[in-house]
């Protein structure tokens, strides 16, 4: 395509018409694997965390084994690449959602695929929350799941808020793999009608999306951040 | 009442066994304002952290009330957690709550019924003299008034005891002051047991009834304040009180040694403190007497006066000297005869 025929009208409403499907296809894979891999993140991220503290959870075989034994999935989990990861969850995905295949089950995958990212987030996390106002809850007779809800969660939030930000926009730029799973979505649009067509401005069209959504997303992310942040 | 009998903590730190506590015993009656005092190392953060159920002892009893500490679990050990309220050096508040959330949280912990928790939570800021600020963050309150928030949040859900892990060791001068005040008058008004660790003599003399003497994971010496301060026994103790001694080294005690007569350090305590014993001895016995030193300090509101002085005259009348004097309950130390 020539510079003159990116200024054809028909081309501008190609471009809308590919771009807009594919921009809600990501804002829901991506919204839908944020949410999980969120909540599911951080409960292991929680467990991972209880079970290295000798003052939350008495050390015996068994919680060294737990911490272990999450830990060792989570490295494996993190090492794989992505996009041989979104294959290899392929059949867990079909248990879930019956397929393996689309929009529906690329976000299951990519679920599936963040998780061990955001547990290793959170527990990074909540580690580097001072041992002390553990303590001080612990000495006021708190029981565990009080100390979590009332003081790890809470003290944590706008770290954890932070890192949540990073996991999304790591999951805007996996969410661009799926295309190999027929998920569709902005970063399939850039491989098949960018790279594979040379249509050079639906390239970069998906980019200035991306871009945009990722900007959006750290200004929330940072805003939310500094409101919940009173230290 | 707290009985502590034979404790051990012993940690293992790569194999080699490091004993932290290594059979200490104490006993600490209600009421009291009883102080811990050692250098580094002496195993106090150990015995804090295994009165307030925070480290599992190796061996040994903490009798709280007559129930093993040491031998519960569970809910119940939670249960005698909150016959305790811990302050600490470095505050340990919620930073993302406010004052009056910190406060509240013993109560949400204790299932504080509900309709009661604001009344008492204005209480307990209104002790400590926070009220106005109960909708500030730790964050924007002095080193004090964190501290002041740390003690209300101790003594939120009722505790018996209340320990104090070096409450005032990261506060300036001033502050540990206002803050030992605030000590003492709960201590008084409400009658809680206050257990205070330090490494600081000051703060021991200025609020302590009782004091314990650590050393090598051991008490080596304790008992009544006052007492200790004028009659330490060992090494520790005298290096600990020594602060509270005078000053020898001043330019008109150096020339008062070097001429002849008895140089005795008297030591007058409570309500004869300001009585003229010096005066009694001039008139009755035919001595001379010089003033090398001396100061009056206050330990745990009791005045100790002490002097060193220097007698002079007949070797007969120097000794009646010092007799009448230990007659009326002055302590003398004979420091040198020239």
């Amino acid at each position: 395509m020539s510079r003159t025929e990116m200024f054809i009208p028909e081309h501008w409403a190609e471009l809308y018409d590919i771009l807009l499907p594919a921009t809600l296809d990501t804002l829901y894979m991506v919204g839908y694997a944020s949410l999980f891999s969120i909540v599911i993140g951080t409960v292991i991220g929680i467990i991972m965390y209880i079970t290295s503290n000798d003052l939350l959870c008495k050390k015996t075989i068994f919680t060294g084994a737990v911490n272990r034994l999450l830990s060792i999935i989570v490295n494996i989990g993190r090492s794989i690449p992505f996009i041989i990861l979104i294959i290899a969850v392929a059949p867990i995905t079909r248990m879930i959602v019956g397929t393996w295949i689309g929009t529906q089950a690329a976000a299951v995958s990519l679920t599936i695929a963040a998780i061990p990212f955001v547990a290793r987030l959170s527990e990074s996390t909540f580690a580097g929350l001072d041992k002390g106002v553990v303590e001080a809850s612990i000495a006021c007779g708190a029981s565990l799941p009080q100390t979590i809800y009332k003081v790890i969660i809470p003290e944590t939030l706008p770290v954890l808020i932070l890192n949540y930000t990073v996991a999304i926009v790591n999951l805007i730029a996996f969410s661009a793999m799926s295309g190999a799973i027929g998920g569709g979505g902005l970063g399939d649009v850039a491989i098949r009608h960018g790279l594979h067509r040379f249509r050079t401005d639906m390239l970069f069209g998906t980019i200035i999306v991306l871009v945009v959504i990722v900007q959006i997303v750290q200004f929330i992310g940072n805003f939310l951040a500094k409101i919940a942040d009173k230290r | 009442m707290i009985d502590i009998k034979n404790l051990y903590k012993i940690y293992d730190s790569g194999g080699q066994k490091v004993a932290a506590l290594n059979g200490l015993n104490v006993h600490i009656e209600d009421g009291e304002v009883f102080g811990f005092i050692g250098l580094s190392g002496a195993g106090k953060t150990s015995l804090v952290r295994c009165i307030s159920a925070l480290e599992s002892v190796t061996s040994g009893e903490i009798l709280i009330d007559g129930v093993d500490l040491a031998s519960q679990r569970g809910s119940a050990l939670r249960e005698l957690r909150k016959k305790f309220g811990l302050v600490f050096q470095h505050f340990n508040l919620l930073m993302n709550s406010t004052v009056y959330k910190n406060v509240a949280f013993p109560l949400e912990v204790a299932k504080y019924p509900k309709a009661r928790r604001h009344e008492r939570v204005m209480e307990l800021l209104d002790m400590v003299g926070l009220t106005e600020k109960k909708d500030a963050y730790p964050s924007q309150l002095s080193g004090g008034q964190k501290q002041r928030v740390g003690i209300a949040r101790a003594l939120a859900a009722d505790p018996r005891f209340v320990i104090c892990d070096e409450a005032t060791s990261a506060l300036d001068p001033a502050t540990t002051n206002s803050i030992l005040q605030l000590i003492k008058d709960i201590n008084k008004k409400l009658g809680i047991t206050f257990i205070i660790i330090t490494h600081e003599m000051s703060v021991i003399k200025e609020v302590c009834s009782k004091v314990a003497i650590l050393e090598n994971g051991q008490i080596i010496e304790s008992g009544d304040v006052v007492e200790l301060s004028i009659w330490p026994k060992t090494e520790t103790a005298k290096q600990f009180f020594k602060n509270a001694e005078m000053n020898f080294n001043n330019k008109a005690y150096q020339i008062a040694r070097e001429t002849p007569g008895t140089t005795v350090k008297t030591t007058f305590i409570g309500e004869r403190a300001p009585d003229p014993y010096i005066c009694t001895i001039i008139k009755r016995f035919d001595v001379d007497v010089s003033i090398l030193a001396g100061n009056i300090q206050e330990i745990n509101e009791t005045v100790i006066g002490c002097l060193i002085i220097k007698i002079s005259g007949q070797e007969k009348d120097v000794t009646d000297s010092i007799t009448y004097l230990n007659e009326n309950n002055v302590k003398t130390e004979v420091i040198n005869d020239v």
